[in-house]
């Protein structure tokens, strides 16, 4: 079998929101050339240890995709939600030194958004398979056009109670209730000079909303969504990308982070 | 557009109490069996546990709100800190001292937490555990109601933050009163008071009567025109008031309270109920 196609270009930025330290950010991203996956979760910033739990999603998948439609998830997440529960400090938010409330937020859990991606090749094509949980995006630029936003196509599909996966079951019993929302799943094929972008949410609707309502230069060509992100490459860059837009109420502040393959 | 900064660890609010610990306090809350001052600080303490609690990554507190609390009572002018082993100068303080300056207390409890079952999943395990629950307002009811003295002490604290904190959120600060001022007349000071402004807005300022006497009909956020006050300190009270800000009053309509365009920040003769409704609304920026 052969070998996916390999991106020529990755490049990946993730940043706090603006205002708070980087200690805060909550997204998690990975990619991994090795394996030929990649994965992107936004943790819930009122949690506790949701960067943590971020974090074991993306670096979970990536060691261990899941791939089929039917998978049963229970048997993924699990083992990362007993990874999480072995990461917080317990006995430290036990001691009598620490107020009730830390400890009562831990035990609520943390929880963050998904989006995961596995390259594999059948027939010589190189394959997407994109699953995703809540508003972390991806989208996918074939020449001038782009050809795929997923699993979000449209501004108002941006609220605010993304779904996303728990860190503890909502219900022991009943292996459902590690989530809200349905995980979707998608393929596509991939193509030389194909441009692939994951984003978290408050980049996401930024551009969407620019795919509907472009804006145009002087000579009346639209400045396109991606050429944008594809020009930042540094995180210097980036951070200024996301406030001059945030500044100008064009985008939500919130943790933001952006993973860009070109092949 | 105004009162819209983000509240971040680089650009924090500022959240101000003023209790009165006057010797009336001591009067039972009209709906509950337990004295005003005990009720005060009992719900300003469990504001304070929420703001830490949403404040809390981990074990670690982040720093977005800045805190005072002056209590006012006692002899003639008596004006202090209303925290605990905290002194007036150091105000204001952050979220991080306010959590250091707490007092715990233990208390026993039986809690049901999800652990893993050791196999391939999680199991519910009921125990009896000690937890510290942290608390900061010592209930006090004492002697006058020196409110200008408080306002000026507020007036100083947050002329001080302003001047640090230009692009901030603007401060906010509540006043619980049960009733009629005894030293100079606070409307002056107040009014310099909401004039204190970041690049965001004005400073909030906003008035809780809290009330031993349920026959009374309690008002809550009302307007100029829905307004008729029962008595002068009624009237001086609202006019001493800031009026709620948008996100405010979207959020208190959320919680089914009537609240027209234009109310104030304003509540007379609260009952237990208001009171608890009313810091949740004043507070909104706090989340």
């Amino acid at each position: 079998m052969l070998n996916p196609l390999n991106p020529k270009r990755v490049s990946q930025f993730s940043i706090s929101k603006i205002g708070e330290n980087d200690d805060d950010n909550k997204d998690s991203v990975t990619y991994s050339e090795k394996f030929n996956r990649f994965a992107l979760s936004d943790g819930v910033s009122g949690a506790s240890y949701s960067r943590e739990w971020a974090h074991l999603l993306t670096t979970g998948f990536v060691k261990n995709p899941f791939v089929k439609n039917d998978f049963d998830i229970k048997s993924w997440i699990t083992p990362l939600q007993i990874a999480w529960y072995n990461t917080v400090p317990w006995e430290s938010l036990q001691s009598k030194s620490t107020p009730e409330y830390m400890l009562r937020k831990a035990e609520d859990g943390g929880a963050a958004t998904f989006l995961g991606g596995l390259f594999f090749t059948i027939n010589e094509k190189t394959i997407l398979k994109i699953c995703a949980l809540g508003d972390t995006n991806l989208f996918l630029v074939r020449g001038n056009e782009n050809i795929l936003s997923f699993p979000l196509t449209v501004s108002e599909e941006f609220g605010i109670d993304p779904d996303m996966f728990f860190s503890l079951p909502k219900d022991v019993n009943d292996p459902t209730s590690s989530q809200v929302g349905k995980l979707l799943y998608t393929e596509i094929d991939i193509q030389k000079d194909d441009l692939l972008i994951c984003a978290s949410d408050s980049i996401s609707n930024w551009y969407v909303d620019s795919l509907k309502n472009p804006f145009y230069k002087s000579d009346g060509t639209a400045i396109l969504p991606w050429i944008k992100l594809e020009q930042i490459s540094s995180k210097d860059e980036f951070r200024n990308f996301i406030t001059e837009k945030v500044n100008c109420k064009k985008m939500k502040n919130d943790d933001s982070t952006l993973l860009i393959l070109r092949f | 557009m105004t009162y819209a900064a983000e509240i971040s660890r680089n650009n924090p609010g500022l959240i101000g109490f003023l209790i009165d610990q006057s010797g009336s306090m001591d009067d039972k809350m009209a709906g509950t069996n337990d004295p005003k001052a005990t009720m005060c600080a009992r719900y300003i303490d469990a504001f304070f546990n929420r703001l830490l609690t949403k404040n809390a990554e981990g074990e670690v507190i982040k720093n977005r709100f800045e805190i005072f609390a002056i209590g006012y009572g006692g002899m003639e002018k008596d004006v202090s800190s209303a925290l605990n082993g905290i002194d007036l100068n150091e105000m204001p303080i952050s979220l991080q001292k306010l959590q250091q300056s707490s007092v715990m207390e233990s208390r026993k409890k039986t809690v049901t937490k999800k652990v893993p079952d050791g196999a391939d999943g999680f199991i519910e395990k009921t125990e009896e555990v000690e937890v510290s629950v942290p608390k900061w307002i010592e209930p006090i009811s004492d002697g006058w109601t020196p409110m200008n003295e408080a306002l000026t002490e507020a007036y100083n604290i947050t002329t001080n933050w302003v001047e640090e904190h230009k692009t901030s959120y603007p401060p906010i600060i509540i006043n619980i009163t049960d009733g009629m001022y005894n030293t100079e007349d606070p409307e002056e000071i107040s009014e310099e008071l909401r004039k204190l402004e970041t690049e965001d807005g004005n400073t909030l300022f906003f008035n809780i009567h809290i009330s031993d006497n349920a026959t009374n009909a309690p008002i809550s956020f009302p307007t100029r025109t829905s307004f008729s006050p029962p008595d002068d300190l009624a009237e001086k009270l609202f006019r001493m008031s800031s009026p709620l800000v948008e996100a405010m009053v979207e959020h208190g309509r959320r919680k089914d309270k009537k609240i027209d365009p234009g109310a104030v920040g304003f509540a007379y003769n609260a009952e237990f109920g208001d009171f608890i409704d009313f810091l949740d609304i004043g507070t909104r920026p706090a989340g």
